[in-house]
């Protein structure tokens, strides 16, 4: 009896501190929907409003109607998606690679990775746009990547300069290093199994939380990202993603007018994200761990 | 594609030289430094124990959803926001100070008080995914060596100190690198919440001036393409060595296994 009761008040005061903190965590969700449901007038109000009278929700059917909203969407979504499918394959191998196996230059490829993302990614622009448009042999190029504009109006401009990311094969290697014990690598090897087959039958399910994380946090960055989308769709307008949009109305002659369309369309940009994170958060199990190794 | 290059001049150590001896990067860097500082010794700390709180729980699906929700919203988003809540007269921090008959400060209009406010806005904002990852790390340890230790009639503290914490350290080892290294680069926050009313962001007499806001002011306001690059190589030299200096004493061998 006692020991529950110490349970139950650990709990509480747990859930207590827990919430306490977390309440200001829902603010720029909050401030993000109620501002799109405000009139303008009550958007500038001073003092500010908390929550509109008349909630506007043709706002959101406004945003769709008036702006290519579902087009943005599609673009975000399929580039979102598949550099996320792309990152969290390649940062599992790497990382695995890094964290299990000795070979030459290990340490000095290892602070190689590391050091791609020691730059902030604007630097990065200039020569990669150039590199994507003299291509050679695509997009009207000759064979010297002159004279056409190369991959530049495919989403493959989009995807590709993300496709492996450093922080993911660092977190993966960090991950192997504390969740899989030589001993069981050892064990599978005596039983004939080739490195491959241990990487795929074995390693891949016990990997389920790093995979999830890599996933959500690539998928929320890739989706939100601005810069490189926003110099793309300059020049390539039907590429245009979700943020580049929205930033694209922010830029407009009357700003003011499509304030409303661009808090709608931000609202609306929280959805995926939001899915993302809640679907996988099924595969934050214990891992191996659970009952420990038997030695 | 070459000609831009052929139409430079060398001049040695020269954009080096003169980037030191410019009073605005030397603040700059003053107050990255003071911001990684303040992410590395109070988010980081921070986000484990919450982690390790939220572990503790049965039911702590939405708990986790909640925490993690600012990392969702664009980060200039966020400054906007806060830049919002941050405001003498009209945010709702001063309001509620009011309230209380508490002193009110100026936040992000008083050059003593700017850079705190934005440091505090970046270990929030930053919370979500440090315990995403925190909570994937301290879900890989064992239960059964809280069980043992629950026989030995260890209490939580101890349990946290001798059990949680050293077999966090790979992780733990992750998040300080990265987010030092995603700290020193803070932009879109800065701008998100000094860019709005003041006339330039860097905040009052640039006293929320950051190394990257200070690089691109120097490439695409200035056009000194030769001194933003210096720049941009001094981040790249104190980030790798410090990143090397975390990972030397940091990182296990790969012999240590669980």
């Amino acid at each position: 009896m006692n020991k529950k009761r110490k349970n139950l008040i650990s709990n509480v005061t747990i859930y207590v501190i827990l919430v306490t903190i977390s309440i200001s965590m829902l603010l720029p969700f909050f401030w993000l929907i109620s501002s799109s449901l405000k009139t303008r007038a009550e958007l500038v109000a001073r003092p500010p409003v908390l929550w509109p009278k008349n909630p506007q929700w043709n706002n959101y059917s406004k945003v769709i109607e008036e702006v290519p909203f579902l087009r943005y969407y599609n673009n975000s979504l399929i580039v979102s998606l598949s550099i996320t499918i792309c990152v969290t394959i390649t940062s599992a191998f790497a990382g695995f690679a890094f964290a299990k196996y000795n070979f030459r230059f290990k340490q000095l490829l290892f602070y190689f990775f590391l050091s791609t993302i020691m730059l902030p990614a604007f630097l990065f622009v200039i020569p990669e746009y150039f590199m994507f448009s003299r291509i050679p042999l695509i997009g009207g190029n000759n064979i010297l990547g002159q004279g056409g504009y190369g991959l530049l109006h495919s989403k493959l401009v989009l995807i590709l300069p993300f496709m492996v990311n450093s922080w993911g094969i660092f977190l993966a290697r960090q991950f192997y290093i504390i969740s899989i014990p030589d001993e069981l690598l050892e064990a599978a090897r005596i039983e004939g199994a080739s490195e491959l087959k241990i990487f795929i039958k074995l390693i891949t399910p016990l990997s389920k939380p790093v995979l999830a994380t890599i996933a959500i946090i690539t998928f929320i960055t890739q989706w939100n990202y601005l810069f490189w989308p926003l110099i793309i769709s300059i020049s390539s307008p039907e590429l245009t993603t979700l943020p580049v949009g929205m930033k694209m109305l922010a830029m407009a002659f009357d700003p003011a007018r499509n304030q409303q369309l661009i808090l709608a369309g931000l609202s609306f940009g929280i959805l995926p994200p939001s899915l993302i994170f809640i679907l996988f958060q099924k595969y934050y199990v214990s891992g191996i761990g659970m009952t420990g190794l038997k030695r | 594609m070459l000609e831009p290059v052929l139409l430079t001049r060398f001049v040695g150590f020269k954009n080096y030289v003169d980037i030191f001896k410019d009073p605005i990067f030397l603040r700059a860097l003053k107050n990255t430094t003071l911001y990684t500082s303040f992410i590395l010794l109070l988010g980081i700390p921070l986000s484990i124990i919450i982690a390790v709180l939220l572990s503790k729980l049965k039911r702590n699906a939405f708990l986790r959803y909640v925490f993690f929700v600012p990392s969702i919203v664009p980060l200039i988003s966020i400054g906007m926001v806060w830049a919002f809540l941050y405001d003498p007269t009209w945010g709702p921090i001063n309001i509620i100070l009011r309230v209380f008959n508490f002193p009110t400060l100026q936040w992000l209009w008083d050059t003593k008080t700017a850079m705190l406010s934005v440091t505090f806005v970046g270990i929030w904002a930053t919370l979500g995914i440090n315990i995403l990852i925190s909570y994937m790390g301290v879900k890989e340890i064992p239960l059964n060596l809280y069980e043992a230790a629950e026989i030995d009639g260890g209490n939580e503290i101890q349990n946290f100190f001798y059990i949680t914490l050293p077999l966090l350290r790979p992780i733990i080892l992750f998040l300080m690198v990265i987010n030092l290294i995603n700290s020193f680069q803070i932009f879109d926050l800065v701008v998100g919440l000094t860019g709005q009313k003041l006339a330039e962001p860097g905040g009052p007499a640039n006293s929320t001036q950051v190394l990257v806001l200070y690089m691109y002011h120097t490439a695409f306001k200035y056009l000194k393409m030769g001194k933003a690059s210096a720049t941009a190589f001094i981040l790249f030299l104190l980030l790798f060595t410090t990143s090397i200096i975390f990972l030397k004493s940091f990182g296990k061998s790969k012999s240590e296994n669980y």
